[in-house]
Protein backbone atom coordinates (compact mmCIF):
# COMPACT_ATOMS: atom_id res chain seq x y z
CA UNK A 1 0.00 0.00 0.00
CA UNK A 2 2.75 2.52 -0.49
CA UNK A 3 2.86 3.10 -4.31
CA UNK A 4 0.67 5.75 -5.85
CA UNK A 5 -0.95 3.97 -8.76
CA UNK A 6 -3.21 7.40 -9.39
CA UNK A 7 -2.39 11.16 -9.17
CA UNK A 8 -4.72 14.16 -10.29
CA UNK A 9 -3.21 17.38 -9.93
CA UNK A 10 -6.03 20.56 -10.12
CA UNK A 11 -8.26 18.28 -12.76
CA UNK A 12 -10.61 20.68 -14.20
CA UNK A 13 -13.38 20.18 -17.32
CA UNK A 14 -15.32 22.77 -18.56
CA UNK A 15 -18.07 23.02 -21.15
CA UNK A 16 -19.25 26.05 -22.68
CA UNK A 17 -21.20 27.53 -19.28
CA UNK A 18 -20.81 24.58 -17.36
CA UNK A 19 -17.89 23.62 -14.92
CA UNK A 20 -18.03 19.90 -14.66
CA UNK A 21 -15.45 19.63 -12.85
CA UNK A 22 -13.17 21.86 -10.33
CA UNK A 23 -9.76 21.48 -9.53
CA UNK A 24 -9.84 18.14 -8.12
CA UNK A 25 -6.74 16.58 -6.01
CA UNK A 26 -6.73 12.98 -5.69
CA UNK A 27 -4.21 10.29 -4.92
CA UNK A 28 -5.26 6.47 -4.91
CA UNK A 29 -2.51 4.28 -3.26
CA UNK A 30 -2.23 0.62 -4.15
CA UNK A 31 -4.42 -1.74 -3.31
CA UNK A 32 -7.03 0.42 -2.38
CA UNK A 33 -10.82 -0.07 -2.92
CA UNK A 34 -11.75 3.78 -4.00
CA UNK A 35 -15.02 5.25 -4.15
CA UNK A 36 -15.88 8.34 -5.96
CA UNK A 37 -19.02 8.93 -4.81
CA UNK A 38 -21.61 12.31 -5.38
CA UNK A 39 -25.09 13.05 -6.68
CA UNK A 40 -26.18 13.08 -10.65
CA UNK A 41 -23.97 15.81 -12.56
CA UNK A 42 -21.13 16.25 -9.76
CA UNK A 43 -18.25 15.16 -11.88
CA UNK A 44 -17.43 11.80 -11.67
CA UNK A 45 -17.96 10.32 -14.91
CA UNK A 46 -16.29 13.22 -16.23
CA UNK A 47 -13.29 12.53 -14.10
CA UNK A 48 -12.86 9.04 -15.70
CA UNK A 49 -13.70 10.40 -18.87
CA UNK A 50 -10.88 12.35 -18.67
CA UNK A 51 -8.50 9.88 -16.63
CA UNK A 52 -9.55 7.21 -19.36
CA UNK A 53 -8.66 9.28 -22.23
CA UNK A 54 -11.80 9.80 -23.50
CA UNK A 55 -12.46 13.55 -22.52
CA UNK A 56 -9.78 16.22 -22.29
CA UNK A 57 -9.63 18.01 -19.39
CA UNK A 58 -9.24 22.33 -19.36
CA UNK A 59 -6.63 22.00 -16.88
CA UNK A 60 -4.62 20.26 -14.85
CA UNK A 61 -3.04 16.92 -15.40
CA UNK A 62 -2.77 13.37 -13.94
CA UNK A 63 -0.76 10.35 -13.96
CA UNK A 64 -1.00 6.81 -13.91
CA UNK A 65 1.34 4.42 -12.51
CA UNK A 66 3.74 7.69 -12.23
CA UNK A 67 3.74 7.49 -16.38
CA UNK A 68 1.69 10.42 -16.95
CA UNK A 69 -1.53 10.55 -19.66
CA UNK A 70 0.38 7.69 -21.76
CA UNK A 71 -2.18 5.63 -23.93
CA UNK A 72 -0.19 2.18 -23.29
CA UNK A 73 -1.20 3.13 -19.06
CA UNK A 74 -4.58 1.86 -20.17
CA UNK A 75 -3.36 -1.42 -21.43
CA UNK A 76 -2.72 -1.99 -17.71
CA UNK A 77 -6.15 -0.77 -16.83
CA UNK A 78 -9.62 -2.75 -16.84
CA UNK A 79 -12.27 -0.26 -17.95
CA UNK A 80 -15.57 0.40 -18.02
CA UNK A 81 -17.28 3.97 -18.41
CA UNK A 82 -21.28 4.62 -18.36
CA UNK A 83 -22.75 2.19 -21.13
CA UNK A 84 -21.57 -1.14 -22.34
CA UNK A 85 -20.13 0.20 -25.17
CA UNK A 86 -19.86 -3.28 -27.98
CA UNK A 87 -21.34 -3.61 -31.80
CA UNK A 88 -24.44 -5.15 -31.47
CA UNK A 89 -23.91 -7.39 -34.98
CA UNK A 90 -21.12 -9.36 -33.09
CA UNK A 91 -21.18 -11.81 -30.51
CA UNK A 92 -19.79 -11.34 -26.87
CA UNK A 93 -16.64 -14.02 -27.83
CA UNK A 94 -16.48 -11.70 -30.71
CA UNK A 95 -16.66 -8.23 -28.88
CA UNK A 96 -14.13 -9.16 -26.65
CA UNK A 97 -11.89 -10.21 -29.70
CA UNK A 98 -11.60 -6.46 -30.57
CA UNK A 99 -10.83 -5.70 -27.24
CA UNK A 100 -7.87 -8.41 -26.75
CA UNK A 101 -6.70 -7.31 -29.57
CA UNK A 102 -6.08 -3.72 -28.56
CA UNK A 103 -4.64 -4.43 -25.14
CA UNK A 104 -2.42 -6.37 -27.60
CA UNK A 105 -3.15 -10.06 -25.58
CA UNK A 106 -1.93 -13.63 -26.91
CA UNK A 107 -4.23 -16.06 -27.61
CA UNK A 108 -7.13 -14.41 -26.24
CA UNK A 109 -9.88 -17.41 -26.48
CA UNK A 110 -9.14 -19.14 -23.37
CA UNK A 111 -9.04 -15.59 -21.04
CA UNK A 112 -12.45 -14.83 -23.13
CA UNK A 113 -14.08 -17.36 -21.84
CA UNK A 114 -13.26 -17.35 -18.39
CA UNK A 115 -14.35 -14.34 -18.10
CA UNK A 116 -17.39 -14.62 -19.56
CA UNK A 117 -17.85 -18.02 -17.22
CA UNK A 118 -16.90 -15.36 -14.18
CA UNK A 119 -19.67 -12.95 -15.31
CA UNK A 120 -22.12 -15.73 -15.59
CA UNK A 121 -22.52 -15.25 -19.63
CA UNK A 122 -20.55 -18.03 -21.06
CA UNK A 123 -23.76 -19.72 -22.23
CA UNK A 124 -24.64 -16.61 -24.26
CA UNK A 125 -20.99 -16.22 -25.72
CA UNK A 126 -22.22 -17.15 -29.20
CA UNK A 127 -25.37 -14.55 -29.23
CA UNK A 128 -24.98 -11.16 -30.47
CA UNK A 129 -24.70 -8.57 -28.65
CA UNK A 130 -28.04 -7.27 -29.81
CA UNK A 131 -29.86 -9.65 -28.49
CA UNK A 132 -28.53 -9.02 -24.62
CA UNK A 133 -31.12 -7.67 -22.05
CA UNK A 134 -29.40 -4.36 -20.27
CA UNK A 135 -27.96 -6.54 -17.39
CA UNK A 136 -26.30 -9.28 -19.96
CA UNK A 137 -24.80 -6.22 -21.69
CA UNK A 138 -23.48 -5.00 -17.96
CA UNK A 139 -22.16 -7.98 -17.19
CA UNK A 140 -20.49 -7.88 -20.53
CA UNK A 141 -18.81 -4.76 -20.34
CA UNK A 142 -17.37 -5.48 -16.65
CA UNK A 143 -16.08 -9.24 -18.43
CA UNK A 144 -14.24 -6.90 -20.75
CA UNK A 145 -13.17 -4.92 -17.75
CA UNK A 146 -11.00 -7.97 -16.43
CA UNK A 147 -10.07 -9.03 -19.81
CA UNK A 148 -6.38 -8.26 -19.77
CA UNK A 149 -6.66 -9.11 -15.55
CA UNK A 150 -5.85 -6.00 -15.11
CA UNK A 151 -3.37 -4.17 -12.30
CA UNK A 152 -6.67 -1.52 -12.05
CA UNK A 153 -10.18 -1.49 -12.50
CA UNK A 154 -12.23 1.27 -13.19
CA UNK A 155 -15.42 0.72 -12.79
CA UNK A 156 -18.26 3.90 -13.51
CA UNK A 157 -21.60 2.42 -11.88
CA UNK A 158 -20.81 -0.87 -12.27
CA UNK A 159 -24.32 -2.20 -11.04
CA UNK A 160 -26.07 -0.38 -13.29
CA UNK A 161 -29.57 -2.47 -14.73
CA UNK A 162 -27.95 -5.75 -12.79
CA UNK A 163 -30.75 -7.67 -10.82
CA UNK A 164 -30.46 -7.74 -7.14
CA UNK A 165 -28.40 -11.45 -7.69
CA UNK A 166 -26.29 -10.18 -10.27
CA UNK A 167 -25.82 -6.98 -7.47
CA UNK A 168 -24.70 -9.03 -5.08
CA UNK A 169 -22.30 -10.78 -7.67
CA UNK A 170 -20.44 -8.19 -9.13
CA UNK A 171 -20.21 -6.85 -5.44
CA UNK A 172 -18.58 -9.94 -4.06
CA UNK A 173 -16.45 -10.45 -7.28
CA UNK A 174 -14.76 -7.12 -6.32
CA UNK A 175 -14.45 -7.57 -3.13
CA UNK A 176 -12.43 -10.96 -4.61
CA UNK A 177 -10.48 -9.15 -6.92
CA UNK A 178 -9.29 -6.17 -4.75
CA UNK A 179 -8.36 -9.29 -2.42
CA UNK A 180 -5.72 -9.87 -4.96
CA UNK A 181 -3.75 -6.68 -3.99
CA UNK A 182 -5.41 -4.87 -7.17
CA UNK A 183 -6.60 -1.37 -6.91
CA UNK A 184 -10.15 -0.91 -7.85
CA UNK A 185 -11.55 3.04 -8.28
CA UNK A 186 -15.47 2.82 -8.29
CA UNK A 187 -18.02 5.94 -9.06
CA UNK A 188 -21.29 5.28 -7.96
CA UNK A 189 -24.19 6.78 -6.50
CA UNK A 190 -25.69 3.92 -4.90
CA UNK A 191 -23.73 4.00 -1.75
CA UNK A 192 -24.51 0.67 -0.19
CA UNK A 193 -22.41 -0.23 -2.68
CA UNK A 194 -19.44 1.72 -2.06
CA UNK A 195 -20.14 1.35 1.82
CA UNK A 196 -20.03 -2.48 1.34
CA UNK A 197 -16.53 -2.72 -0.97
CA UNK A 198 -14.56 0.67 -0.70
CA UNK A 199 -11.44 1.16 1.71
CA UNK A 200 -11.49 4.57 0.49
CA UNK A 201 -14.09 7.72 -0.44
CA UNK A 202 -14.11 10.76 -2.04
CA UNK A 203 -17.47 12.90 -2.40
CA UNK A 204 -17.83 15.06 -5.10
CA UNK A 205 -20.84 17.99 -5.73
CA UNK A 206 -21.20 19.91 -8.23
CA UNK A 207 -17.81 19.33 -9.95
CA UNK A 208 -16.10 20.57 -6.44
CA UNK A 209 -14.21 17.68 -3.51
CA UNK A 210 -16.23 17.77 -0.51
CA UNK A 211 -14.46 15.42 1.49
CA UNK A 212 -11.94 12.31 1.00
CA UNK A 213 -10.56 10.11 3.42
CA UNK A 214 -10.79 6.36 4.71
CA UNK A 215 -14.42 4.92 4.76
CA UNK A 216 -14.06 5.09 8.88
CA UNK A 217 -12.88 8.79 8.40
CA UNK A 218 -16.05 9.64 6.50
CA UNK A 219 -18.54 6.84 8.60
CA UNK A 220 -17.07 7.55 11.69
CA UNK A 221 -17.30 9.81 14.64
CA UNK A 222 -21.04 10.03 15.91
CA UNK A 223 -23.12 6.91 17.02
CA UNK A 224 -26.47 7.43 16.08
CA UNK A 225 -29.51 5.97 18.46
CA UNK A 226 -32.91 5.60 17.63
CA UNK A 227 -35.54 5.82 20.23
CA UNK A 228 -39.33 5.79 21.07
CA UNK A 229 -41.48 6.73 24.18
CA UNK A 230 -44.99 7.23 25.05
CA UNK A 231 -44.78 10.71 25.83
CA UNK A 232 -42.55 12.01 22.88
CA UNK A 233 -42.71 15.51 23.48
CA UNK A 234 -41.05 15.11 27.35
CA UNK A 235 -38.59 13.11 25.33
CA UNK A 236 -37.76 15.44 23.21
CA UNK A 237 -37.10 18.24 26.28
CA UNK A 238 -34.92 15.33 27.98
CA UNK A 239 -32.93 15.27 24.68
CA UNK A 240 -32.10 19.06 24.99
CA UNK A 241 -31.21 18.68 28.63
CA UNK A 242 -28.28 16.63 27.44
CA UNK A 243 -25.33 18.39 25.82
CA UNK A 244 -23.72 15.18 24.27
CA UNK A 245 -27.34 14.50 22.69
CA UNK A 246 -28.69 16.10 19.68
CA UNK A 247 -31.76 15.31 17.99
CA UNK A 248 -31.01 14.43 13.87
CA UNK A 249 -34.30 13.07 12.81
CA UNK A 250 -37.40 13.14 14.59
CA UNK A 251 -41.11 11.69 13.17
CA UNK A 252 -44.07 11.05 15.62
CA UNK A 253 -43.47 7.17 15.95
CA UNK A 254 -39.57 7.90 16.74
CA UNK A 255 -36.74 9.76 17.27
CA UNK A 256 -33.16 9.44 16.20
CA UNK A 257 -30.22 11.14 18.03
CA UNK A 258 -27.04 11.44 17.79
CA UNK A 259 -24.84 10.81 20.66
CA UNK A 260 -20.87 11.39 21.16
CA UNK A 261 -19.35 7.69 20.55
CA UNK A 262 -18.17 7.46 24.42
CA UNK A 263 -22.12 7.16 25.22
CA UNK A 264 -22.92 3.33 25.45
CA UNK A 265 -27.03 2.30 24.29
CA UNK A 266 -26.64 1.53 28.46
CA UNK A 267 -25.96 5.00 29.64
CA UNK A 268 -28.25 6.30 27.59
CA UNK A 269 -31.29 3.79 28.79
CA UNK A 270 -30.15 4.79 32.23
CA UNK A 271 -30.06 8.54 31.71
CA UNK A 272 -33.63 8.33 30.21
CA UNK A 273 -35.08 6.54 33.13
CA UNK A 274 -33.39 8.71 35.50
CA UNK A 275 -35.21 11.58 33.93
CA UNK A 276 -38.59 9.49 34.17
CA UNK A 277 -38.78 8.38 30.89
CA UNK A 278 -39.69 5.19 29.80
CA UNK A 279 -37.95 4.39 26.55
CA UNK A 280 -40.10 1.79 24.67
CA UNK A 281 -37.53 1.54 21.71
CA UNK A 282 -34.37 1.45 21.75
CA UNK A 283 -31.45 0.42 18.97
CA UNK A 284 -28.22 1.72 18.16
CA UNK A 285 -28.24 2.70 14.91
CA UNK A 286 -25.21 2.25 13.08
CA UNK A 287 -24.35 5.27 11.36
CA UNK A 288 -24.62 4.73 7.32
CA UNK A 289 -22.90 6.10 4.64
CA UNK A 290 -26.07 7.07 3.24
CA UNK A 291 -27.44 9.28 6.43
CA UNK A 292 -23.09 10.48 6.14
CA UNK A 293 -23.88 11.60 2.57
CA UNK A 294 -26.58 13.31 2.62
CA UNK A 295 -25.27 15.22 5.70
CA UNK A 296 -22.25 16.19 3.72
CA UNK A 297 -23.58 17.06 0.42
CA UNK A 298 -26.17 19.54 1.94
CA UNK B 1 0.08 -0.84 -38.26
CA UNK B 2 -0.61 -4.24 -38.67
CA UNK B 3 -2.14 -4.61 -35.44
CA UNK B 4 -4.21 -1.70 -36.03
CA UNK B 5 -5.55 -2.94 -39.01
CA UNK B 6 -6.19 -5.86 -37.12
CA UNK B 7 -8.17 -4.45 -35.09
CA UNK B 8 -10.33 -2.58 -37.74
CA UNK B 9 -10.07 -6.03 -39.30
CA UNK B 10 -11.94 -7.72 -36.66
CA UNK B 11 -14.79 -4.72 -36.86
CA UNK B 12 -15.79 -5.46 -40.41
CA UNK B 13 -15.09 -9.31 -40.56
CA UNK B 14 -19.09 -10.02 -39.15
CA UNK B 15 -20.44 -7.21 -40.39
CA UNK B 16 -23.06 -8.50 -43.40
CA UNK B 17 -24.06 -5.16 -44.47
CA UNK B 18 -20.08 -4.08 -45.37
CA UNK B 19 -19.84 -7.74 -47.41
CA UNK B 20 -23.42 -7.32 -49.33
CA UNK B 21 -22.45 -3.76 -49.93
CA UNK B 22 -19.28 -5.36 -51.39
CA UNK B 23 -20.70 -7.98 -53.22
CA UNK B 24 -23.13 -5.46 -54.58
CA UNK B 25 -19.75 -3.46 -56.18
CA UNK B 26 -18.30 -6.55 -57.38
CA UNK B 27 -20.87 -8.04 -59.37
CA UNK B 28 -22.46 -4.74 -60.87
CA UNK B 29 -18.78 -3.38 -62.43
CA UNK B 30 -18.42 -6.83 -64.49
CA UNK B 31 -22.45 -7.50 -65.15
CA UNK B 32 -22.05 -3.57 -66.92
CA UNK B 33 -18.84 -3.90 -68.76
CA UNK B 34 -20.43 -6.84 -69.91
CA UNK B 35 -23.56 -4.72 -70.97
CA UNK B 36 -21.50 -2.48 -72.73
CA UNK B 37 -19.32 -4.44 -74.13
CA UNK B 38 -22.27 -6.17 -76.26
CA UNK B 39 -23.79 -2.45 -76.77
CA UNK B 40 -23.15 -0.98 -80.52
CA UNK B 41 -24.72 1.91 -82.73
CA UNK B 42 -24.32 3.53 -86.01
CA UNK B 43 -23.09 2.23 -89.54
CA UNK B 44 -20.19 -0.42 -89.88
CA UNK B 45 -18.05 1.56 -91.79
CA UNK B 46 -19.07 5.33 -90.83
CA UNK B 47 -17.44 7.69 -88.31
CA UNK B 48 -20.41 7.26 -86.18
CA UNK B 49 -19.86 3.50 -85.73
CA UNK B 50 -19.16 2.35 -82.67
CA UNK B 51 -19.00 -0.95 -80.21
CA UNK B 52 -18.75 -1.48 -76.90
CA UNK B 53 -16.43 -4.09 -76.63
CA UNK B 54 -13.75 -0.94 -77.88
CA UNK B 55 -13.66 0.42 -74.76
CA UNK B 56 -12.64 -2.93 -73.13
CA UNK B 57 -9.87 -3.82 -75.48
CA UNK B 58 -6.04 -3.13 -74.82
CA UNK B 59 -4.54 -0.62 -73.42
CA UNK B 60 -8.11 1.39 -73.36
CA UNK B 61 -9.80 -1.33 -71.16
CA UNK B 62 -8.07 0.44 -68.20
CA UNK B 63 -9.69 3.65 -68.94
CA UNK B 64 -13.25 2.15 -69.65
CA UNK B 65 -13.22 -0.67 -66.35
CA UNK B 66 -11.84 2.56 -64.10
CA UNK B 67 -14.47 4.77 -65.52
CA UNK B 68 -17.02 1.82 -65.02
CA UNK B 69 -15.93 0.98 -61.33
CA UNK B 70 -16.14 4.65 -60.90
CA UNK B 71 -19.98 4.75 -61.04
CA UNK B 72 -19.53 3.19 -57.70
CA UNK B 73 -17.52 5.38 -55.77
CA UNK B 74 -20.67 6.90 -53.87
CA UNK B 75 -21.65 3.63 -53.01
CA UNK B 76 -18.20 2.67 -51.71
CA UNK B 77 -18.21 6.19 -49.62
CA UNK B 78 -21.47 5.20 -48.10
CA UNK B 79 -19.90 2.33 -46.70
CA UNK B 80 -17.10 4.41 -45.54
CA UNK B 81 -19.87 6.60 -43.74
CA UNK B 82 -21.44 3.56 -42.34
CA UNK B 83 -18.48 2.31 -40.80
CA UNK B 84 -17.18 5.01 -39.08
CA UNK B 85 -20.80 6.65 -37.82
CA UNK B 86 -21.45 2.58 -36.30
CA UNK B 87 -17.83 3.97 -33.94
CA UNK B 88 -19.41 6.67 -33.10
CA UNK B 89 -23.26 5.44 -32.69
CA UNK B 90 -21.85 2.47 -30.73
CA UNK B 91 -19.69 4.58 -28.74
CA UNK B 92 -17.03 2.31 -29.98
CA UNK B 93 -14.34 4.86 -30.71
CA UNK B 94 -14.60 5.64 -27.09
CA UNK B 95 -14.21 2.10 -25.64
CA UNK B 96 -11.32 1.81 -27.98
CA UNK B 97 -9.83 4.66 -26.65
CA UNK B 98 -10.95 3.33 -23.11
CA UNK B 99 -9.36 -0.22 -23.70
CA UNK B 100 -6.38 1.22 -24.65
CA UNK B 101 -5.73 2.99 -27.76
CA UNK B 102 -4.63 6.58 -28.34
CA UNK B 103 -6.50 8.95 -30.21
CA UNK B 104 -4.29 9.14 -32.69
CA UNK B 105 -4.28 5.51 -33.45
CA UNK B 106 -8.45 5.43 -33.81
CA UNK B 107 -7.67 7.79 -36.16
CA UNK B 108 -4.49 6.09 -37.88
CA UNK B 109 -6.68 2.49 -37.77
CA UNK B 110 -9.58 3.98 -39.83
CA UNK B 111 -7.35 6.17 -42.40
CA UNK B 112 -5.41 2.32 -42.56
CA UNK B 113 -8.56 0.58 -43.21
CA UNK B 114 -9.50 3.22 -45.91
CA UNK B 115 -6.50 3.05 -47.98
CA UNK B 116 -6.40 -0.85 -47.64
CA UNK B 117 -9.97 -1.16 -49.00
CA UNK B 118 -9.35 0.98 -51.44
CA UNK B 119 -6.51 -1.06 -52.71
CA UNK B 120 -8.55 -4.16 -52.40
CA UNK B 121 -11.01 -1.98 -54.85
CA UNK B 122 -7.56 -1.17 -56.94
CA UNK B 123 -6.68 -4.43 -57.67
CA UNK B 124 -10.38 -6.16 -58.15
CA UNK B 125 -10.49 -3.06 -61.12
CA UNK B 126 -7.26 -4.54 -62.61
CA UNK B 127 -8.01 -8.13 -62.22
CA UNK B 128 -11.30 -7.21 -64.18
CA UNK B 129 -9.03 -5.27 -66.58
CA UNK B 130 -6.53 -8.11 -67.60
CA UNK B 131 -9.76 -10.73 -67.97
CA UNK B 132 -11.96 -8.26 -70.01
CA UNK B 133 -8.90 -7.08 -71.99
CA UNK B 134 -7.86 -10.39 -73.06
CA UNK B 135 -11.59 -11.58 -73.84
CA UNK B 136 -11.68 -8.61 -76.54
CA UNK B 137 -7.96 -8.38 -77.51
CA UNK B 138 -4.84 -10.30 -76.90
CA UNK B 139 -2.35 -8.57 -74.69
CA UNK B 140 0.27 -7.07 -77.02
CA UNK B 141 -0.19 -3.90 -75.26
CA UNK B 142 -1.90 -4.31 -72.28
CA UNK B 143 0.49 -1.99 -70.01
CA UNK B 144 0.00 1.20 -71.86
CA UNK B 145 -2.70 3.06 -69.67
CA UNK B 146 -2.81 0.91 -66.40
CA UNK B 147 -1.72 3.80 -64.84
CA UNK B 148 -5.41 4.54 -64.86
CA UNK B 149 -5.77 1.93 -62.07
CA UNK B 150 -3.43 4.02 -60.06
CA UNK B 151 -5.43 7.27 -60.52
CA UNK B 152 -8.67 5.27 -60.00
CA UNK B 153 -7.07 4.54 -56.36
CA UNK B 154 -6.56 8.02 -55.84
CA UNK B 155 -10.03 8.81 -56.91
CA UNK B 156 -11.66 5.96 -53.97
CA UNK B 157 -9.19 7.42 -51.52
CA UNK B 158 -10.56 10.73 -52.19
CA UNK B 159 -13.61 9.30 -52.38
CA UNK B 160 -13.06 7.84 -49.00
CA UNK B 161 -11.52 10.48 -46.95
CA UNK B 162 -14.17 12.86 -48.27
CA UNK B 163 -16.19 10.82 -46.69
CA UNK B 164 -14.52 9.99 -43.29
CA UNK B 165 -14.66 13.87 -43.20
CA UNK B 166 -18.30 14.33 -43.50
CA UNK B 167 -18.53 11.47 -41.21
CA UNK B 168 -16.46 13.07 -38.02
CA UNK B 169 -18.61 16.23 -38.89
CA UNK B 170 -22.11 14.91 -38.65
CA UNK B 171 -21.41 11.91 -36.70
CA UNK B 172 -25.29 10.50 -37.77
CA UNK B 173 -25.18 7.87 -40.01
CA UNK B 174 -28.19 8.46 -41.96
CA UNK B 175 -27.56 12.15 -41.95
CA UNK B 176 -23.69 11.41 -43.01
CA UNK B 177 -25.14 9.15 -45.73
CA UNK B 178 -27.54 11.86 -47.03
CA UNK B 179 -25.16 14.79 -46.99
CA UNK B 180 -22.92 13.14 -48.39
CA UNK B 181 -25.09 12.26 -51.33
CA UNK B 182 -26.15 15.44 -52.06
CA UNK B 183 -23.19 17.01 -51.92
CA UNK B 184 -22.50 14.61 -54.57
CA UNK B 185 -24.75 13.92 -57.07
CA UNK B 186 -27.19 17.62 -56.08
CA UNK B 187 -25.14 20.66 -54.81
CA UNK B 188 -21.62 20.17 -56.57
CA UNK B 189 -22.99 19.81 -59.95
CA UNK B 190 -25.52 22.38 -59.21
CA UNK B 191 -22.71 25.28 -58.34
CA UNK B 192 -20.52 23.85 -60.47
CA UNK B 193 -23.15 24.47 -63.47
CA UNK B 194 -24.30 28.12 -62.02
CA UNK B 195 -20.49 29.17 -62.01
CA UNK B 196 -19.69 27.39 -65.68
CA UNK B 197 -22.71 29.44 -66.95
CA UNK B 198 -22.25 32.59 -65.27
CA UNK B 199 -18.62 33.02 -66.14
CA UNK B 200 -19.12 31.40 -69.73
CA UNK B 201 -16.76 28.36 -69.24
CA UNK B 202 -16.27 25.78 -66.83
CA UNK B 203 -12.57 25.77 -66.58
CA UNK B 204 -12.43 27.46 -62.84
CA UNK B 205 -15.12 24.27 -61.43
CA UNK B 206 -12.83 21.98 -62.80
CA UNK B 207 -10.41 22.83 -60.10
CA UNK B 208 -13.21 22.16 -57.25
CA UNK B 209 -12.78 19.20 -54.90
CA UNK B 210 -15.39 16.74 -56.07
CA UNK B 211 -14.98 17.65 -59.61
CA UNK B 212 -11.27 16.95 -60.20
CA UNK B 213 -11.61 13.99 -57.67
CA UNK B 214 -14.58 12.17 -60.17
CA UNK B 215 -12.99 13.21 -63.56
CA UNK B 216 -9.66 11.37 -62.91
CA UNK B 217 -11.35 8.61 -64.36
CA UNK B 218 -12.28 10.29 -67.84
CA UNK B 219 -15.08 9.46 -70.04
CA UNK B 220 -13.62 6.90 -72.08
CA UNK B 221 -15.33 8.02 -75.60
CA UNK B 222 -14.05 11.74 -75.42
CA UNK B 223 -13.71 11.82 -79.21
CA UNK B 224 -17.04 10.39 -79.57
CA UNK B 225 -18.42 13.23 -76.77
CA UNK B 226 -16.38 15.84 -79.08
CA UNK B 227 -17.97 14.25 -82.18
CA UNK B 228 -21.63 14.43 -80.74
CA UNK B 229 -20.57 18.04 -79.94
CA UNK B 230 -19.57 19.38 -83.32
CA UNK B 231 -22.55 17.17 -85.30
CA UNK B 232 -24.52 19.99 -86.49
CA UNK B 233 -28.43 17.85 -85.69
CA UNK B 234 -29.55 20.23 -83.36
CA UNK B 235 -31.67 17.39 -81.53
CA UNK B 236 -28.28 15.37 -80.42
CA UNK B 237 -26.05 18.29 -79.65
CA UNK B 238 -25.38 18.52 -76.11
CA UNK B 239 -25.69 21.91 -74.05
CA UNK B 240 -22.00 23.19 -74.86
CA UNK B 241 -21.34 23.63 -70.66
CA UNK B 242 -22.13 20.07 -69.80
CA UNK B 243 -19.44 18.60 -71.58
CA UNK B 244 -16.28 17.71 -70.45
CA UNK B 245 -14.02 20.18 -71.84
CA UNK B 246 -10.78 19.04 -71.36
CA UNK B 247 -8.87 22.05 -69.62
CA UNK B 248 -6.43 20.37 -66.85
CA UNK B 249 -4.57 17.96 -67.98
CA UNK B 250 -4.54 14.08 -66.55
CA UNK B 251 -0.73 14.84 -64.28
CA UNK B 252 -2.78 18.61 -63.01
CA UNK B 253 -5.66 16.83 -62.14
CA UNK B 254 -4.19 14.20 -60.38
CA UNK B 255 -2.12 16.48 -58.14
CA UNK B 256 -5.05 19.13 -57.27
CA UNK B 257 -7.32 16.12 -56.28
CA UNK B 258 -4.05 14.55 -53.93
CA UNK B 259 -4.07 18.42 -52.41
CA UNK B 260 -7.51 18.21 -51.91
CA UNK B 261 -7.24 14.41 -50.22
CA UNK B 262 -4.59 15.75 -48.02
CA UNK B 263 -6.86 18.76 -46.78
CA UNK B 264 -9.70 16.22 -46.64
CA UNK B 265 -7.41 14.50 -44.08
CA UNK B 266 -5.73 17.43 -42.25
CA UNK B 267 -9.43 18.59 -41.57
CA UNK B 268 -10.72 15.13 -40.24
CA UNK B 269 -8.00 14.74 -37.99
CA UNK B 270 -7.78 18.30 -36.51
CA UNK B 271 -11.53 18.04 -36.21
CA UNK B 272 -10.93 14.56 -34.00
CA UNK B 273 -7.73 16.00 -32.07
CA UNK B 274 -10.10 18.72 -31.22
CA UNK B 275 -13.16 17.39 -29.82
CA UNK B 276 -13.69 14.73 -27.24
CA UNK B 277 -15.15 11.44 -28.56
Amino acid sequence: MNSTILQINKLSKKYKDVLALDNLNLKVEKGTVFGLLGPNGSGKTTTLGILLGVLRQSEGSYSWFGNGDASENRLRIGALLETPNYYPYLTAIQNLEIVAKIKKLDNPIDRIESVLKVVNLYERKDSNFKTYSLGMKQRLAIAGALLNDPEVLVLDEPTNGLDPQGIAEIRELIIKISKEGKTIIIASHILDEIEKVCTHVAILKFGDLIRQGTIEEIIGGDNFVIIAANNMTLIKTVIDENAQMEVSKSTNTEITIKVSKEMTTEMINQYFFDKGVVLSKLKSHSESLETQFLEIIK
Amino acid sequence: MLHLLGIEYRKVKNYTTFWVMLIIYATLIPLIIWGISAYHFGQEGTPMYWEGSSVFKFPAVWNGVTWVASWFNLLLGILIVLIICNDFNYRTFKQNVIDGLSKQQVIASKFLFLIALAMAVALYTFLLGTIFGFIFSDGGNMLDDIYYVGIYFIQTIGYFTLAFLFSILLRKTALSIIIFTLAIIVVNPLISLTISLTIGDNSIVQFFPINSISELTPFPLQWLADLVQSNPNPASQSQGIESINMIISQPIRTVVAAIYIAIFVFLSNFILKKRDL
